[in-house]
């Protein structure tokens, strides 16, 4: 009974916050994601120079998204932003092949920081739309994601620019958010 | 960073000029540094050139320094270190669909030491839209030449005291003389020279440009007496000298202002500073207990006391501006830079630990300073509590205390204030028990314990709105933090026994109040401004400005003119002084006229009388003393303050009634004599 109240007023109110932090290498489609996510349309982006933050709310959480810079240069920044992160999303880009060898160390170099042990990982395995994009399954092998064991993680295609994958992802994240 | 500078060079106006740009591969990147490497950190200019956020907007600045010098484990700063260099940048993104990412973020730099480094805004402009056009090394090359052969040979160099003199006058005309010195010095080959080529006609008048090339004000050398007239039909305003810059063959004007203190940099707003933080009548401070450096009046402290108490006191401060330009949060940390050192011209040191512009690139080096002042735009400053003492957010005017600063509990305790209660609330916080402190404007009732901080802040905030300007804010921050620096004085004096913040010259046993400049009118008044001073001045004990002000102090009473006497404390006495007895009068009249003679001696003493607060009126009310002593003593002043040339200026602008009373009371004591 009392559970049930609780449940209701959680619907009612509907005050759950999660802090997301959205990393990837440089051109994989981050800020593209946000903005599509923020204001659900299709927006033109161009290099971030340090970080975008914007909240989004879907089925009642308030998503507060962090997107962070991916060049080379200032990922030792990205720990800098770890604390609190209850969701990582990582940003791949499905058609650059080459890139997904770096793509694999740069996310297990996040997941063993301390600070993320608990965290869920979404992996958007975007820019479907291209011809010679990776499946998921593909995307899931070359990240090495069977390797980690304690982790929720969640392997979504998606296409930044249609929108296509997008809130599926969201929601895979806001029903696996652990309720304090 | 540390940037070489050459000292065998002659002083340059810009020493160094710097290109970044933001790579879409790899990043921010400094591409090209004119005329060689500064020596720093390339990463690190480059990312403090390229703001978080400067592709949200087209335009933004951004301001950082060199060689700041980290405090050695005892808090001494190096000795012989080079001087600061000040770096301001420009950022543009252009968006262009021809390029790879749709667009190309570039950033110019100009480092100078001049503090007034706003003067290069309107070049850099152009200088960094050339650049987009020839982006090479050559367009750096081309800038470097322009603003180093800006003449600023013309402009007289002024005393500490003439400075505040000119500083605090609203005669345009203050200075003049010392202007026109200048440049006849200057010019004095020239004027031999027509005098040579024209024997037979001494009246002639020759037109001669004032500033070589700048041929809008004439000066006219009259060759019989060899004096320089400037004939422009109204006086320059010679608070500032104009001077300009030729670039591309565009003329660009240029300002200088001639009365900026060591501490002000730039073209900040001190005023916007204390609106945000100060004005808004239902602010809110989210605080966890009260802190014994911070919160001098409890827990009605006004968070513009907050602040300046985490500056006097050394706290790590961070300005936040969340989607804010980087140019704007720079200007919060500047004005906090003037509001901490007094206006920009009592304390020292703070802006060798500000940082107008930084971001977590820089944070390593920023957790290295001991009491920064650092602006940013990034929110994650904010999550990390552990990193800074004070944070300041712009967009909420909010000032909120880390929590981490009572848990560390590095503040001395054992003053007797702290009660048990306030002691066991305290542990409960830091355990997490938030208690967020709301306070709103009309809660806040100056506390008992309070009067003269509730004065200032209902002074300062009402001289806000009545749209006083940023000079007249600047010198009521000045006073206060003067006063503080007295009362330090007295502190030291009183609870320890010594003090090398003043000297005593009335008693000959122990010094007081009055020694320091201090008037209270009882006992216990003065107890209640101890007592309420005490905590912050623990606090402000031993921190680099406090040793910085004993350093300045003891200098000042060995090489001023004024030997041996702190004229400052000395005329702070007559100015409040509506109860002293006739033998202090006397004193103060006696040490005054015994140690004002020479004309450097008459400037100092007019340094401590501006004209905008009155000028000599305070010394005007010796000629209706009772005592002819003291009266004789005001009139060998003005004699000697008159025959100065801003004696002269300020002789003539006190009230009818003094200057009546002025030459009678010579007349009297000529014929008397």
């Amino acid at each position: 009974m009392g559970l049930n109240i609780s449940k209701v007023l959680h619907k009612l109110f509907g005050n759950r916050e999660m802090r997301i932090l959205m990393l990837g290498l440089d051109a994989a489609g981050k800020t593209t994601i946000l903005y599509k996510l923020k204001l659900n349309q299709s927006v033109t982006t161009i290099p971030t120079v340090g970080f975008n933050v914007e909240t989004v709310t879907y089925k009642n959480v308030k998503f507060n998204v962090w997107d962070v810079g991916g060049q080379d240069k200032i990922r030792p920044l990205w720990r800098h932003y770890y604390t609190g992160t209850q969701g990582l999303i990582f940003v791949v880009d499905s058609a650059d092949e080459d890139r997904l060898e770096e793509a694999q160390v740069e996310l297990h170099r996040i997941v063993s920081d301390r600070e993320m042990k608990d965290c869920l990982l979404l992996v958007f395995a975007n820019k479907q739309d291209l011809p010679n994009a990776k499946t998921p399954a593909e995307v899931t092998e070359k990240l090495g994601l069977h390797k980690m064991r304690d982790r929720q993680w969640y392997v979504h295609p998606s296409c930044a620019t249609t929108g296509e994958g997008l809130f599926e992802g969201l929601s895979w994240l806001s029903q696996n958010i652990k309720t304090a | 960073m540390e940037a070489h500078i050459d000292s065998l060079d002659v002083v340059k106006n810009v020493d160094y000029i710097l290109v970044a740009e933001f790579d879409i591969d790899e990043g921010s990147i400094l591409r090209h540094q004119y005329p060689q490497p500064t020596g720093a950190d390339e990463n690190h200019i480059a990312e403090l050139m390229l703001p978080d956020g400067a592709h949200l907007r087209e335009n933004d600045w951004t301001l950082f320094f060199f060689n700041q010098k980290v405090p050695d484990e005892d808090g001494n700063l190096p000795e012989d270190a080079p001087p600061l260099l000040y770096a301001l940048s420009l950022v543009r993104t252009k968006h262009d669909k021809g390029v790879r990412r749709g667009a190309v973020v570039k950033a110019m730099a100009v480092c100078t030491r001049h503090q007034f480094l706003h003067i290069y805004k309107p070049i850099l402009l152009l200088a960094l839209e050339n650049y987009y056009r020839t982006p090479t090394v050559d367009t750096l090359a081309q800038l470097y030449n322009s603003v180093n052969t800006m003449d600023l040979s013309g402009m007289p160099r002024l005393s500490r005291s003439e400075r505040i003199i000119l500083r605090f006058s609203d005669d345009q005309a203050m200075f003049e003389e010392k202007f026109i010195r200048h440049l006849n010095q200057m010019n004095g080959g020239d004027s031999a020279n027509i005098a040579n080529g024209n024997p037979g006609s001494p009246h002639t008048q020759e037109g001669v440009d004032e500033d070589n090339e700048n041929g809008r004000h004439k000066t006219l050398i009259d060759l019989s007496s060899g004096q320089v007239r400037v004939s422009t039909g109204k006086t320059k305003d010679r608070h500032f000298y104009d001077t300009q810059v030729v670039y591309e063959g565009v003329k660009l004007p240029i300002r200088v202002p001639m009365t900026v203190y060591p501490e002000e940099i730039g073209d900040f707003s001190l005023i916007q500073l204390l609106s945000t933080f100060g004005s808004n009548p239902q602010f809110t401070i989210s605080s966890r207990g009260t802190h014994p450096h911070l919160d001098s009046s409890g827990q009605y402290t006004h968070p513009i006391i907050l602040l300046m108490n985490g500056l006097l006191t050394q706290k790590r401060i961070i300005f936040l501006g969340h989607n804010r330009p980087a140019g704007e949060v720079s200007n919060y940390v500047l004005a906090a830079v003037a509001l901490g050192s007094g206006g920009g011209g009592v304390l020292r040191g703070f802006a060798n630990r500000a940082f107008p512009y930084t971001n977590l690139t820089n944070l390593d080096t920023l957790l290295e300073f001991p009491g920064y002042i650092a602006g940013v735009t990034n929110p994650a400053f904010e999550e990390h509590p552990q990193w800074w003492d004070l944070l300041c957010n712009i967009n909420t005017g909010k000032i909120t205390v880390s929590p981490t600063l009572y848990t560390n509990n590095s503040a001395p305790s054992a003053l007797g204030y702290r009660t048990a209660a306030e002691t066991i609330r305290k542990s409960l916080d830091s355990a997490g028990l938030t208690r967020n402190r709301s306070v709103s404007g009309r809660d806040v009732k100056p506390d008992k314990w309070n009067n003269s901080d509730a004065d200032f802040i209902h002074d300062l905030m009402g001289a806000i709105e009545r749209h006083y300007g940023e000079i007249a804010i600047r010198s009521k921050v000045e006073a206060y933090v003067k006063r503080f620096l007295s009362i330090t004085a007295l502190y030291e004096h009183d609870r320890k026994g010594h003090t090398d913040l003043g000297v005593n010259f009335f008693t000959s046993g122990g010094a007081s109040a009055a020694d320091f400049g201090l008037h209270f009118s009882d006992y216990e008044s003065k107890e209640r401004e101890l007592l309420l001073n005490q905590r912050r001045i623990e606090g402000f004990i031993d921190t680099i400005s406090y040793r910085n002000a004993l350093k300045d102090f003891q200098a000042q009473m060995k090489n001023s003119p004024i030997q041996g006497i702190d004229i400052n404390a000395l005329v702070s006495r007559l100015k409040n002084g509506s109860n002293l007895d006739i033998n202090e009068a006397e004193a103060i009249y006696k040490i005054l006229d015994e140690n004002v003679n020479t004309d450097e001696q008459v400037t100092e003493l007019l340094a401590t009388l501006p004209q905008s607060q009155g000028g000599l009126h305070p010394l005007a009310y010796g000629f209706y003393h009772p005592s002819v002593k003291i009266r004789q003593y005001t009139v060998n002043l003005f004699e000697r303050i008159e025959k100065n040339e801003a004696g002269a200026r300020y002789v003539k602008s006190v009230n009818f009634f003094h200057q009546c009373a002025f030459s009678n009371l010579r007349q009297t004591f000529a014929t008397t004599a």
